[in-house]
Protein backbone atom coordinates (compact mmCIF):
# COMPACT_ATOMS: atom_id res chain seq x y z
CA UNK A 1 0.00 0.00 0.00
CA UNK A 2 0.89 3.35 -0.64
CA UNK A 3 1.31 5.71 1.95
CA UNK A 4 -1.49 8.84 2.44
CA UNK A 5 0.18 12.09 2.12
CA UNK A 6 -0.88 15.07 4.22
CA UNK A 7 0.94 18.47 3.62
CA UNK A 8 -0.42 20.93 5.80
CA UNK A 9 0.26 24.51 5.25
CA UNK A 10 2.75 26.10 7.41
CA UNK A 11 2.19 29.74 5.93
CA UNK A 12 1.41 32.60 7.82
CA UNK A 13 -2.73 33.23 6.80
CA UNK A 14 -2.89 28.75 7.44
CA UNK A 15 -0.96 28.90 10.43
CA UNK A 16 -3.23 31.99 12.48
CA UNK A 17 -5.90 29.98 11.44
CA UNK A 18 -5.59 26.91 12.46
CA UNK A 19 -2.83 24.71 11.27
CA UNK A 20 -0.72 25.32 14.10
CA UNK A 21 -3.30 22.83 15.73
CA UNK A 22 -3.12 20.54 13.24
CA UNK A 23 0.40 19.91 13.03
CA UNK A 24 0.35 18.78 17.07
CA UNK A 25 -3.27 16.35 15.47
CA UNK A 26 -0.59 13.36 14.80
CA UNK A 27 -0.16 12.85 18.33
CA UNK A 28 -4.29 11.70 18.52
CA UNK A 29 -4.38 9.46 15.56
CA UNK A 30 -4.08 5.65 16.36
CA UNK A 31 -0.79 4.59 15.94
CA UNK A 32 -1.80 1.79 13.36
CA UNK A 33 -3.06 4.40 11.23
CA UNK A 34 0.03 6.92 11.49
CA UNK A 35 2.22 4.31 10.57
CA UNK A 36 0.52 4.63 7.08
CA UNK A 37 0.54 8.85 6.83
CA UNK A 38 3.40 10.99 5.61
CA UNK A 39 3.04 14.53 7.49
CA UNK A 40 4.64 17.18 5.64
CA UNK A 41 4.89 21.41 6.29
CA UNK A 42 4.70 23.75 3.11
CA UNK A 43 5.32 27.09 3.27
CA UNK A 44 2.47 29.05 1.80
CA UNK A 45 0.83 27.23 -1.09
CA UNK A 46 -0.82 30.18 -2.64
CA UNK A 47 -4.18 29.11 -2.30
CA UNK A 48 -4.79 32.19 0.50
CA UNK A 49 -4.00 34.35 -2.38
CA UNK A 50 -7.36 33.57 -4.29
CA UNK A 51 -10.70 33.53 -2.86
CA UNK A 52 -11.90 31.12 -5.85
CA UNK A 53 -10.35 28.06 -3.66
CA UNK A 54 -11.88 29.04 -0.35
CA UNK A 55 -10.72 29.59 2.89
CA UNK A 56 -7.82 29.32 4.92
CA UNK A 57 -6.53 27.19 6.45
CA UNK A 58 -4.88 24.51 3.36
CA UNK A 59 -4.37 21.23 3.53
CA UNK A 60 -3.43 19.05 0.87
CA UNK A 61 -4.47 14.54 1.42
CA UNK A 62 -2.98 13.06 -1.35
CA UNK A 63 -2.94 15.99 -3.29
CA UNK A 64 -6.19 16.88 -2.93
CA UNK A 65 -6.88 20.52 -1.77
CA UNK A 66 -9.10 20.69 1.52
CA UNK A 67 -10.26 24.62 2.59
CA UNK A 68 -10.95 25.75 5.84
CA UNK A 69 -9.46 22.48 7.22
CA UNK A 70 -10.04 21.69 10.86
CA UNK A 71 -8.62 18.67 12.93
CA UNK A 72 -11.96 16.56 12.54
CA UNK A 73 -12.34 17.14 9.06
CA UNK A 74 -8.84 16.17 8.04
CA UNK A 75 -8.99 13.10 10.59
CA UNK A 76 -12.30 11.98 8.98
CA UNK A 77 -10.62 12.34 5.04
CA UNK A 78 -7.57 10.33 6.54
CA UNK A 79 -9.52 7.70 7.77
CA UNK A 80 -11.75 7.32 4.97
CA UNK A 81 -8.25 7.16 2.39
CA UNK A 82 -7.02 4.32 5.05
CA UNK A 83 -10.68 1.91 4.59
CA UNK A 84 -10.71 2.48 0.87
CA UNK A 85 -6.88 1.62 1.29
CA UNK A 86 -7.37 -2.04 3.01
CA UNK A 87 -10.72 -2.53 0.79
CA UNK A 88 -8.35 -2.05 -2.48
CA UNK A 89 -5.37 -4.20 -0.77
CA UNK A 90 -8.01 -7.28 -0.38
CA UNK B 1 33.17 50.26 15.00
CA UNK B 2 34.04 49.15 11.99
CA UNK B 3 35.60 50.21 8.58
CA UNK B 4 35.32 47.90 5.64
CA UNK B 5 36.69 44.80 7.04
CA UNK B 6 37.35 45.63 10.46
CA UNK B 7 35.20 45.03 13.32
CA UNK B 8 36.64 46.39 16.95
CA UNK B 9 34.63 43.96 19.72
CA UNK B 10 34.37 45.19 23.10
CA UNK B 11 32.95 42.85 25.35
CA UNK B 12 33.88 41.93 29.19
CA UNK B 13 32.81 39.59 32.05
CA UNK B 14 32.41 40.18 35.36
CA UNK B 15 31.75 37.91 38.89
CA UNK B 16 31.16 39.91 42.12
CA UNK B 17 32.64 39.37 45.34
CA UNK B 18 30.77 36.75 47.28
CA UNK B 19 27.92 37.64 48.52
CA UNK B 20 27.48 41.46 47.47
CA UNK B 21 25.19 42.04 44.39
CA UNK B 22 26.33 45.50 43.85
CA UNK B 23 29.66 45.42 42.39
CA UNK B 24 32.91 47.59 42.73
CA UNK B 25 33.84 47.00 40.13
CA UNK B 26 32.89 49.21 36.67
CA UNK B 27 32.84 48.50 33.30
CA UNK B 28 32.17 51.16 31.27
CA UNK B 29 32.09 51.42 27.21
CA UNK B 30 31.21 54.56 25.02
CA UNK B 31 31.36 54.79 21.23
CA UNK B 32 32.28 58.81 19.93
CA UNK B 33 32.72 60.23 16.45
CA UNK B 34 30.24 58.60 14.70
CA UNK B 35 31.18 55.29 16.30
CA UNK B 36 35.00 55.87 14.86
CA UNK B 37 36.48 56.09 18.08
CA UNK B 38 36.09 53.72 21.50
CA UNK B 39 36.33 55.06 25.15
CA UNK B 40 36.77 52.12 27.64
CA UNK B 41 37.20 52.59 31.53
CA UNK B 42 37.08 49.36 34.31
CA UNK B 43 37.21 50.89 37.61
CA UNK B 44 37.71 49.36 40.66
CA UNK B 45 36.18 51.31 44.05
CA UNK B 46 38.12 50.77 47.04
CA UNK B 47 35.89 48.17 49.18
CA UNK B 48 33.19 46.70 47.87
CA UNK B 49 29.47 47.32 47.41
CA UNK B 50 27.21 50.30 47.25
CA UNK B 51 29.94 52.95 48.05
CA UNK B 52 32.88 51.06 45.74
CA UNK B 53 30.48 51.09 43.04
CA UNK B 54 29.43 54.87 43.11
CA UNK B 55 33.12 55.53 43.43
CA UNK B 56 33.71 53.37 40.09
CA UNK B 57 30.83 54.46 38.36
CA UNK B 58 32.13 57.94 38.98
CA UNK B 59 35.37 57.64 37.88
CA UNK B 60 34.14 55.60 34.56
CA UNK B 61 31.49 58.65 33.79
CA UNK B 62 34.44 61.36 34.03
CA UNK B 63 37.10 59.18 32.26
CA UNK B 64 34.57 58.73 29.13
CA UNK B 65 33.79 62.14 29.25
CA UNK B 66 37.53 63.81 29.89
CA UNK B 67 39.03 61.60 27.32
CA UNK B 68 36.94 63.56 24.45
CA UNK B 69 37.63 67.07 25.50
CA UNK B 70 41.66 66.40 26.17
CA UNK B 71 44.12 65.18 23.83
CA UNK B 72 46.88 65.03 27.03
CA UNK B 73 46.66 61.81 28.91
CA UNK B 74 48.43 63.55 31.97
CA UNK B 75 46.00 65.93 32.07
CA UNK B 76 42.97 63.45 32.24
CA UNK B 77 44.29 61.49 34.63
CA UNK B 78 45.25 64.45 37.13
CA UNK B 79 41.93 65.80 36.47
CA UNK B 80 40.22 62.30 38.12
CA UNK B 81 42.43 61.93 40.28
CA UNK B 82 41.60 65.48 42.02
CA UNK B 83 37.96 65.11 41.84
CA UNK B 84 37.99 61.69 43.37
CA UNK B 85 38.46 61.52 47.20
CA UNK B 86 41.60 59.70 48.84
CA UNK B 87 41.52 57.67 51.65
CA UNK B 88 43.22 59.45 54.45
CA UNK B 89 44.88 56.46 56.29
CA UNK B 90 46.62 54.61 53.23
CA UNK B 91 46.76 57.77 50.97
CA UNK B 92 45.45 56.08 47.92
CA UNK B 93 42.41 57.08 45.55
CA UNK B 94 39.18 55.61 46.49
CA UNK B 95 38.63 54.47 42.90
CA UNK B 96 41.60 52.76 40.59
CA UNK B 97 41.03 52.67 36.41
CA UNK B 98 41.75 51.84 33.13
CA UNK B 99 41.42 53.53 30.49
CA UNK B 100 41.64 52.69 26.78
CA UNK B 101 40.73 54.52 24.16
CA UNK B 102 41.05 52.98 20.47
CA UNK B 103 39.97 54.74 16.78
CA UNK B 104 39.22 52.79 13.82
CA UNK B 105 42.57 52.71 12.53
CA UNK B 106 43.46 50.64 15.44
CA UNK B 107 45.71 53.31 17.35
CA UNK B 108 45.53 53.08 20.59
CA UNK B 109 46.19 54.82 24.23
CA UNK B 110 46.20 53.66 27.63
CA UNK B 111 46.00 54.86 30.98
CA UNK B 112 46.35 52.73 33.81
CA UNK B 113 46.33 54.12 37.40
CA UNK B 114 46.93 50.89 39.94
CA UNK B 115 45.17 48.19 37.74
CA UNK B 116 46.71 44.69 36.69
CA UNK B 117 48.47 45.88 33.83
CA UNK B 118 47.16 45.50 30.06
CA UNK B 119 48.04 42.54 27.87
CA UNK B 120 48.33 42.71 24.14
CA UNK B 121 48.20 39.48 22.69
CA UNK B 122 49.59 39.47 18.97
CA UNK B 123 48.66 36.02 17.56
CA UNK B 124 49.16 33.59 20.41
CA UNK B 125 51.72 35.65 22.08
CA UNK B 126 51.65 38.52 24.60
CA UNK B 127 53.69 41.57 23.39
CA UNK B 128 56.05 43.35 25.26
CA UNK B 129 53.98 47.42 25.35
CA UNK B 130 56.84 50.12 26.34
CA UNK B 131 55.11 52.36 29.22
CA UNK B 132 55.71 55.76 30.36
CA UNK B 133 55.24 56.62 33.91
CA UNK B 134 54.55 59.11 35.15
CA UNK B 135 54.39 60.81 38.90
CA UNK B 136 51.52 63.02 39.78
CA UNK B 137 52.58 65.07 42.82
CA UNK B 138 49.48 66.18 45.05
CA UNK B 139 51.62 66.76 48.21
CA UNK B 140 55.05 65.68 48.91
CA UNK B 141 53.42 62.62 50.86
CA UNK B 142 51.11 61.93 48.26
CA UNK B 143 52.81 61.06 44.80
CA UNK B 144 51.09 58.54 42.28
CA UNK B 145 51.93 56.40 39.47
CA UNK B 146 50.34 56.55 36.10
CA UNK B 147 50.92 54.77 33.61
CA UNK B 148 50.88 55.67 29.72
CA UNK B 149 51.23 53.66 26.57
CA UNK B 150 50.28 54.53 23.20
CA UNK B 151 50.39 52.12 20.27
CA UNK B 152 49.01 50.83 17.10
CA UNK B 153 46.75 47.21 17.28
CA UNK B 154 46.68 45.29 14.59
CA UNK B 155 44.12 43.43 12.68
CA UNK B 156 43.38 40.13 14.90
CA UNK B 157 45.45 41.96 18.21
CA UNK B 158 43.45 41.24 21.35
CA UNK B 159 44.04 43.92 24.19
CA UNK B 160 42.87 42.18 27.73
CA UNK B 161 43.03 44.34 30.52
CA UNK B 162 41.20 43.18 34.57
CA UNK B 163 40.59 44.32 37.72
CA UNK B 164 42.92 42.65 40.93
CA UNK B 165 40.20 40.37 41.53
CA UNK B 166 41.72 38.53 38.71
CA UNK B 167 45.28 38.45 39.00
CA UNK B 168 44.48 38.29 43.28
CA UNK B 169 42.53 35.20 42.94
CA UNK B 170 43.84 33.05 45.17
CA UNK B 171 46.01 34.94 47.37
CA UNK B 172 47.04 33.51 50.47
CA UNK B 173 46.36 29.65 49.20
CA UNK B 174 49.01 27.02 49.26
CA UNK B 175 49.99 27.10 45.16
CA UNK B 176 49.10 30.77 44.63
CA UNK B 177 49.95 32.73 48.18
CA UNK B 178 50.57 35.96 46.07
CA UNK B 179 47.48 35.58 43.82
CA UNK B 180 47.45 34.41 40.27
CA UNK B 181 49.57 36.66 39.25
CA UNK B 182 50.09 38.65 35.62
CA UNK B 183 52.46 36.61 34.16
CA UNK B 184 49.83 33.36 34.89
CA UNK B 185 47.16 35.63 33.37
CA UNK B 186 49.06 36.01 30.48
CA UNK B 187 50.14 32.58 29.76
CA UNK B 188 46.36 31.29 30.28
CA UNK B 189 45.00 34.21 27.73
CA UNK B 190 48.14 32.85 25.00
CA UNK B 191 47.12 29.37 25.43
CA UNK B 192 43.61 30.17 25.51
CA UNK B 193 43.72 31.80 21.95
CA UNK B 194 45.77 28.82 20.58
CA UNK B 195 42.73 26.50 21.45
CA UNK B 196 40.63 28.57 19.85
CA UNK B 197 42.18 31.19 17.35
CA UNK B 198 39.00 32.90 16.76
CA UNK B 199 37.34 33.27 20.40
CA UNK B 200 35.31 36.19 20.52
CA UNK B 201 36.02 38.91 23.24
CA UNK B 202 32.89 37.93 25.38
CA UNK B 203 34.41 34.34 25.75
CA UNK B 204 37.55 34.94 26.50
CA UNK B 205 36.49 37.48 29.04
CA UNK B 206 34.26 34.68 30.60
CA UNK B 207 37.22 31.75 30.47
CA UNK B 208 39.20 34.41 32.15
CA UNK B 209 37.05 35.52 34.74
CA UNK B 210 36.21 31.48 35.41
CA UNK B 211 39.75 30.44 35.55
CA UNK B 212 40.07 33.04 38.35
CA UNK B 213 36.85 32.49 40.31
CA UNK B 214 38.04 28.82 40.08
CA UNK B 215 41.31 29.85 41.59
CA UNK B 216 39.19 31.41 44.56
CA UNK B 217 37.39 28.10 44.66
CA UNK B 218 34.31 30.00 43.66
CA UNK B 219 34.08 32.16 45.96
CA UNK B 220 35.28 35.18 44.70
CA UNK B 221 36.83 37.20 47.12
CA UNK B 222 37.23 40.60 45.32
CA UNK B 223 34.99 41.17 42.24
CA UNK B 224 37.05 39.89 39.17
CA UNK B 225 36.46 41.55 36.22
CA UNK B 226 37.79 41.13 32.93
CA UNK B 227 37.37 43.58 29.58
CA UNK B 228 38.74 42.28 26.37
CA UNK B 229 38.94 44.25 22.92
CA UNK B 230 38.96 42.12 19.82
CA UNK B 231 40.38 43.65 16.13
CA UNK B 232 38.94 41.23 13.48
CA UNK B 233 36.47 40.60 10.33
CA UNK B 234 33.36 41.79 11.04
CA UNK B 235 30.68 38.77 11.10
CA UNK B 236 27.69 39.76 8.68
CA UNK B 237 24.33 38.55 7.64
CA UNK B 238 21.94 39.85 5.34
CA UNK B 239 17.86 39.11 5.79
CA UNK B 240 15.47 39.40 3.28
CA UNK B 241 11.91 39.63 4.08
CA UNK B 242 9.00 40.14 1.81
CA UNK B 243 8.47 39.62 -2.15
CA UNK B 244 9.54 42.75 -3.84
CA UNK B 245 7.27 45.41 -4.93
CA UNK B 246 7.77 44.99 -8.87
CA UNK B 247 7.98 41.23 -9.88
CA UNK B 248 11.02 42.28 -12.40
CA UNK B 249 13.06 42.74 -8.99
CA UNK B 250 12.64 39.28 -8.07
CA UNK B 251 15.75 38.63 -10.23
CA UNK B 252 17.77 41.29 -8.16
CA UNK B 253 16.77 40.02 -5.06
CA UNK B 254 17.71 36.59 -5.68
CA UNK B 255 21.39 37.63 -7.14
CA UNK B 256 21.71 39.77 -4.22
CA UNK B 257 20.75 36.95 -1.73
CA UNK B 258 23.29 34.94 -3.85
CA UNK B 259 26.15 37.30 -3.66
CA UNK B 260 26.20 38.25 -0.23
CA UNK B 261 29.42 37.22 1.62
CA UNK B 262 28.53 36.42 4.93
CA UNK B 263 25.12 33.82 6.58
CA UNK B 264 21.83 34.14 4.95
CA UNK B 265 18.58 34.33 6.24
CA UNK B 266 14.87 34.47 4.06
CA UNK B 267 11.88 35.49 6.62
CA UNK B 268 8.82 35.08 4.92
CA UNK B 269 7.68 32.61 2.69
CA UNK B 270 6.77 34.09 -0.88
CA UNK B 271 10.06 35.29 -0.50
CA UNK B 272 11.29 32.10 -0.13
CA UNK B 273 9.18 31.06 -2.97
CA UNK B 274 10.80 33.32 -5.18
CA UNK B 275 14.56 32.73 -4.26
CA UNK B 276 13.27 28.74 -4.69
CA UNK B 277 12.05 29.60 -7.67
CA UNK B 278 15.21 31.73 -8.96
CA UNK B 279 18.05 29.59 -7.75
CA UNK B 280 16.32 26.41 -8.74
CA UNK B 281 16.06 24.85 -5.46
CA UNK B 282 13.29 23.11 -2.68
CA UNK B 283 12.37 24.04 -0.07
CA UNK B 284 11.50 21.66 3.10
CA UNK B 285 9.63 22.62 6.11
CA UNK B 286 10.61 20.83 9.22
CA UNK B 287 7.96 19.90 11.61
CA UNK B 288 9.88 18.11 14.08
CA UNK B 289 9.07 20.39 16.76
CA UNK B 290 6.15 22.79 16.73
CA UNK B 291 5.49 25.47 18.65
CA UNK B 292 1.43 26.81 17.97
CA UNK B 293 2.42 30.35 18.47
CA UNK B 294 5.68 30.96 15.84
CA UNK B 295 5.35 28.59 11.98
CA UNK B 296 8.28 26.12 12.14
CA UNK B 297 11.40 26.89 9.93
CA UNK B 298 12.53 25.39 6.38
CA UNK B 299 15.44 24.33 5.15
CA UNK B 300 16.98 25.34 1.73
CA UNK B 301 20.38 25.01 -0.31
CA UNK B 302 22.53 28.00 0.15
CA UNK B 303 20.46 29.74 3.09
CA UNK B 304 21.09 29.55 6.68
CA UNK B 305 17.70 30.06 7.42
CA UNK B 306 14.06 30.23 6.18
CA UNK B 307 11.25 31.25 7.84
CA UNK B 308 7.77 32.35 7.99
CA UNK B 309 7.97 36.19 8.27
CA UNK B 310 5.52 38.39 10.19
CA UNK B 311 4.12 36.22 12.83
CA UNK B 312 8.46 35.49 13.47
CA UNK B 313 9.59 38.71 13.13
CA UNK B 314 6.68 40.41 15.31
CA UNK B 315 8.53 37.91 17.95
CA UNK B 316 12.01 38.54 17.30
CA UNK B 317 11.05 42.33 17.64
CA UNK B 318 8.65 41.23 21.15
CA UNK B 319 11.92 39.04 22.68
CA UNK B 320 14.43 42.00 22.10
CA UNK B 321 12.03 44.59 23.04
CA UNK B 322 11.74 42.68 26.39
CA UNK B 323 15.13 41.54 26.64
CA UNK B 324 14.51 37.76 26.98
CA UNK B 325 17.83 35.97 27.72
CA UNK B 326 17.45 33.52 24.35
CA UNK B 327 17.99 30.43 26.46
CA UNK B 328 14.56 30.74 27.89
CA UNK B 329 13.07 30.50 25.14
CA UNK B 330 11.48 28.06 22.92
CA UNK B 331 13.17 26.75 20.10
CA UNK B 332 11.45 28.17 17.82
CA UNK B 333 12.78 30.51 14.46
CA UNK B 334 11.92 33.32 16.29
CA UNK B 335 14.96 32.15 18.67
CA UNK B 336 16.65 30.47 15.14
CA UNK B 337 17.38 34.52 13.50
CA UNK B 338 17.66 35.41 17.49
CA UNK B 339 20.96 33.46 17.33
CA UNK B 340 22.41 34.60 14.22
CA UNK B 341 21.49 38.12 14.35
CA UNK B 342 23.00 38.46 18.10
CA UNK B 343 25.71 36.94 16.85
CA UNK B 344 26.41 39.48 13.27
CA UNK B 345 28.27 42.60 13.86
CA UNK B 346 26.75 43.99 10.62
CA UNK B 347 23.16 43.14 9.28
CA UNK B 348 21.59 44.10 6.66
CA UNK B 349 17.81 43.99 6.11
CA UNK B 350 16.62 44.18 2.70
CA UNK B 351 12.73 44.51 2.55
CA UNK B 352 10.75 43.91 -0.36
CA UNK B 353 7.32 46.31 -0.43
CA UNK B 354 4.82 44.48 -1.91
CA UNK B 355 1.56 44.22 0.21
CA UNK B 356 0.77 40.72 0.72
CA UNK B 357 -2.60 40.11 -0.48
CA UNK B 358 -3.19 37.70 2.18
CA UNK B 359 -2.61 39.93 4.77
CA UNK B 360 -6.17 42.16 3.28
CA UNK B 361 -8.15 39.62 5.16
CA UNK B 362 -9.88 41.80 7.99
CA UNK B 363 -9.96 38.72 10.18
CA UNK B 364 -6.11 39.54 10.84
CA UNK B 365 -4.77 41.88 13.50
CA UNK B 366 -3.96 45.11 11.52
CA UNK B 367 0.00 44.92 13.02
CA UNK B 368 0.48 42.02 10.45
CA UNK B 369 -0.01 44.43 7.40
CA UNK B 370 3.44 46.41 8.40
CA UNK B 371 6.24 44.44 7.52
CA UNK B 372 8.27 47.65 7.65
CA UNK B 373 7.24 49.08 11.00
CA UNK B 374 8.01 45.96 12.34
CA UNK B 375 11.71 45.92 10.94
CA UNK B 376 12.51 49.06 11.71
CA UNK B 377 11.65 48.28 15.02
CA UNK B 378 14.22 45.53 15.24
CA UNK B 379 16.61 47.62 13.79
CA UNK B 380 16.64 49.75 16.84
CA UNK B 381 16.59 47.74 19.29
CA UNK B 382 19.95 46.06 17.63
CA UNK B 383 21.31 49.43 17.53
CA UNK B 384 20.51 50.59 20.95
CA UNK B 385 20.49 47.12 22.97
CA UNK B 386 23.18 45.42 21.28
CA UNK B 387 25.44 47.85 19.28
CA UNK B 388 24.77 46.49 16.13
CA UNK B 389 25.34 48.22 12.83
CA UNK B 390 22.04 47.67 11.12
CA UNK B 391 21.53 48.75 6.91
CA UNK B 392 17.72 48.80 5.71
CA UNK B 393 17.01 49.01 2.29
CA UNK B 394 13.98 48.36 0.43
CA UNK B 395 13.32 46.66 -2.54
S1 LIG C 1 -0.64 30.55 3.87
FE1 LIG C 1 -1.46 28.66 3.39
S2 LIG C 1 -1.95 28.90 1.35
FE2 LIG C 1 -1.05 30.74 1.83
Amino acid sequence: MKKIKVTICTGTACYVLGNSQLLVMKDDLKPELLKWIDFEGSNCLKYCKDASFGKAPFVLINGKLMAQATGPKVKDEIERLYLDMLDGGE
Amino acid sequence: MMQENRFIEVDHFQIFKAHQHVGGDVFACEKIDNDNRIILVLSDGLGSGIKASVLATLTATMATKFIVSYRDLKSIARIIMTTLPVCKERLISYATFTIVDIDASGITRVIEYGNPAFLLIRETMALDVSRKTEEIIFSPEDKRLVYYSEFKAEFGDRIVFCSDGVTQAGMGASATPLGWGDSALANFVCSAVKIAENISARELARQIVSKAHRIDEGKAKDDITCGVIYLRQPRKTLIVSGPPIKQEKDKELAHRLKEFIGLKIIAGGTTANIVAREWEQDISVDIAVIDPEIPPHSRMEGVSLVTEGILTLCKVSEILEKGISLELIKNNAARKILEILLNSDIIHFLVGTKINDVHQDPNMPVEIEIRRTIVKKIKQLLEKKHLKKVYLEYI
